[in-house]
């Protein structure tokens, strides 16, 4: 299915994550112009240059999430580019891996929560306004299989839960707004620096018996992202294999 | 991506959401089996959907039977040469406070919606796994999170999403996912039968201040019967405007 995003302007903050990457390259690819975020310089010069360049269509904003003022700063340059603000908002900022509670400090805890939960919320807290005043949007936060709660990575989990709550209560707080807000979980995927064993063990734990791969990110993208989803707001949607049946949290 | 060229069965195809799917499958290149028990209403669609120029066949079947089901699976398959993609959307509901409830209604609410998902997943998946190819999409229900008046259509209903996770869990090596929709209200010729006043009430208390319609449940199948779906199984997607969040 070839989803129509011909001319919206889309925001991927982490858009030189993996994850970020591969959701750019597909947003582009639906005819979205495209308002590029990340910390990584050289990352997001390479994206957009995979893109074809800056220019018209493609605004890259070399800034860090985690700080606050990036996320009014940012919406601030999309306006001056792009002369409307997003039609879609993408939180893809980077899982990191999770760490067993007697290795984990306060400090540790705070920045995992800064770091992906907070930043997400700085740029909703912007962005989700804005989309208001122009009547339309789609909010699209990114999480992990780590939110089903995982042992060595309780941080992940409080994190990412806190992402779950701010979709469902955003997504009603804008329901009436034509705007949508849900959370994509993505489960394991196939990563260039795994080692046999370790896609051996990922795999057996999943239902489809396959990791993941860049299409299944950017199918489920396509259609969050696009007016075929208009109906599904506040939702959790996992693209994992079928792992996630495997727990509660997933229903 | 996408789903031309394969073979996609709808049960409950002849109206409503389920004859909407199958025209937006058709569309988009599968050749579509249209299914009701009303033999009038499938030739009627069929002729339509012929006239449309879509790939299409008929028959009529009741999906609570196990030997109708055998039947309306082997015509699919000798018709079109095999099967992808199997919506088990054929549903009804027998509502009422729990004093009253009969036999007959649980009976009909729970054999049309949960067995008749059974009946055509089993009598399907063989065809699936001989591919290695395969879209199982059950229609649940928003109402499996419990509705007052509808026990045996929530407990149907539930008893849908389990059987979507189980055999997610079970048929996912064989290249089989299982997923189901939950729609919430959704503009049908059932919800136009409401009295005016009724609808605009309940129409006011969600959270989008409006019903779905068909074409959301269509968008939404037709998701989860890409081909690049191959990494979606199990899951349960609410289309229902915000109404599973708060149902109040």
């Amino acid at each position: 299915m070839q989803y129509d995003l011909k001319d919206k302007v889309a925001l991927v903050v982490g858009a030189a994550s993996d994850a970020g990457w591969v959701i750019s390259r597909r947003l582009g690819a639906l005819g979205a112009k495209l308002a590029l975020v990340s910390e990584d310089g050289e990352g997001l010069a390479a994206l957009a240059a995979e893109l074809g360049q800056t220019g018209p269509r493609v605004l890259a904003i070399t800034a860090s999430p985690r700080h606050a003022g990036t996320a009014a700063t940012s919406l601030e340059h999309v306006i001056g580019h792009f002369g409307q603000a997003p039609d879609i908002l993408v939180n893809a900022l980077p899982f990191p891996s999770g760490i067993g509670l007697e290795g984990l400090t306060a400090e540790g805890f705070a920045a995992t929560v800064a770091g992906t939960f907070g930043a997400a919320f700085g740029f909703l807290r912007e962005v989700l306004p804005a989309m208001r005043r122009q009547g339309r949007g789609r909010v699209i936060n990114l999480s992990s299989v780590g939110y089903l709660g995982l042992p060595g990575g309780a941080d992940i989990a409080a994190a990412q839960s806190g992402i779950f709550g701010l979709t469902r209560s955003l997504a009603l707080e804008y329901a009436k707004d034509r705007i949508t807000v849900n959370t994509l979980v993505l489960g394991d995927r196939a990563m260039p620096d795994q080692s046999e064993e370790d896609v051996a063990r990922r795999t057996a734990a999943i239902p489809v018996k396959r990791l993941g791969v860049d299409d299944d990110i950017a199918h489920a993208v396509g259609f969050f992202a696009s007016d075929a989803s208009k109906y599904v707001t506040g939702q959790t949607f996992f693209v994992c294999g079928g792992k996630s049946a495997y727990f509660s949290m997933s229903v | 991506m996408g789903i031309a060229n394969r073979v996609a069965l709808i049960t409950g195809s002849a109206s409503g959401m389920g004859k909407q799917t199958a025209r937006r499958m058709a569309e988009n290149g599968a050749a579509v089996v249209i299914n009701d028990i009303d033999p009038a209403k499938v030739e009627a669609t069929v002729a339509e959907f012929r006239q449309a120029g879509f790939k299409v066949t008929g028959a009529v079947a009741d999906i609570a039977n196990r030997e109708a089901v055998e039947g309306l699976i082997g015509h699919a398959v000798a018709e079109f040469g095999g099967l992808d993609i199997l919506v088990n959307n054929a549903g009804l509901e027998k509502a009422g406070p729990l004093r009253k409830l009969t036999d007959a209604d649980w009976n009909l609410t729970v054999n049309v919606n949960l067995k008749g998902t059974f009946l055509c997943s089993q009598a399907a998946h063989g065809h699936m796994v001989g591919n290695k190819h395969g879209r199982i999409i059950n229609i649940a229900s928003r109402a499996w999170l419990g509705g007052a008046g509808q026990t045996p259509y929530a407990s149907a209903k539930a008893g849908v999403v389990g059987m979507t996770r189980t055999l997610a869990l079970e048929l996912g090596r064989n290249g089989i996912t299982t997923n189901c929709i939950a729609p919430g209200l959704i503009h049908t010729p059932m919800w136009e039968e409401l009295p005016e006043k009724d609808r605009v009430a309940m129409a006011a208390k969600l959270p989008m201040g409006q019903v779905g319609d068909p074409d959301d449940i269509a968008n939404a199948v037709m998701f989860l019967a890409d081909d690049d779906a191959g990494f979606i199984n199990g899951q349960v997607l609410y289309v229902c405007g915000g109404r599973s969040l708060f149902a109040g």
